[in-house]
């Protein structure tokens, strides 16, 4: 099981556990197409979007992963369900798709997964990482070394 | 996670709906694919169901549905109470 230790840095003058703290889980990630989509697109000649990039953040109180909605309508998928979800002022529905996720030097391969489309431009976030992928991950968060640790 | 969607997937639901208790007693838990009223069958995976509908229709909407007795409502909280950036 390949193991991924991670240490935020960049701040000239936060203390590791410190930045952690302050940003969280993050890590790199780029959001494709399916590549049966692919397949598809190339074999009528057309061509294939641009992998978006941008930053996910692991938030295990989330019960699946989600996408920041434009960045899937911008890749041209389609929603293939609608949710259910929880909020604070009640149920609301939320499009579903099937979206490629790939966490550059990490040890989570790329994946083809159902994600929700989620309305979080404001926070600069692409992604949020949720359990249903975490199911398959040993995460581990040393606050006190500033660090965490995550393996596929 | 400001607004509700658009309600979409209205025929596909109930044509699903219609073909649920003859797939919960076949093949709960699999995934369904249906567009419009046509059912396409049903996939282990999610993956595997998306596969087939796109080759079979192209990038068009079309619903794939897991087949459960009762739905799963997911929760996300940061997005559902807009706390990702919450000055404190």
């Amino acid at each position: 099981m390949p193991v991924f230790n991670v240490y935020p840095h960049g701040h000239p003058v936060a203390a590791a556990p410190d930045l952690l703290a302050a940003v969280g889980l993050l890590l790199p990630v780029e959001i494709n197409i399916p590549q049966a989509l692919a397949d598809n697109l190339q074999s009528q000649g057309q061509t294939l979007p641009q992998v978006v990039t941008g930053g996910a953040l692991v938030d295990t109180g989330a019960s699946c992963c989600c996408v920041e909605e434009s960045l899937l309508v911008g890749l041209g998928l389609q929603p293939i369900d609608q949710v259910p979800m929880t909020g604070a002022t009640g149920t609301r529905v939320q499009n579903v798709y099937l979206a490629k996720l790939s966490f550059p030097n990490s040890p989570i391969p790329p994946l083809e997964i159902r994600v929700i489309g989620a309305q979080m431009s404001a926070s600069n976030l692409a992604c949020l990482v949720g359990r249903d992928l975490l199911r398959h991950c040993l995460l581990i968060y040393n606050g006190p070394m500033g660090s965490y640790t995550l393996s596929f | 996670m400001n607004e509700t969607a658009q309600p979409r997937f209205a025929e596909e639901l109930a044509a699903f709906e219609a073909k649920k208790p003859e797939l919960l007693k076949l093949c709960e838990g699999k995934f369904a694919v249906f567009k419009g009223a046509q059912f396409l069958g049903v996939f282990d995976t999610p993956m595997a169901a998306y596969s087939a509908a796109i080759a079979k229709w192209g990038n068009v909407p079309f619903l794939i549905k897991q087949v459960l007795k009762i739905e799963r409502v997911e929760s996300i909280p940061a997005l559902s109470l807009g706390v990702i950036n919450a000055r404190i």
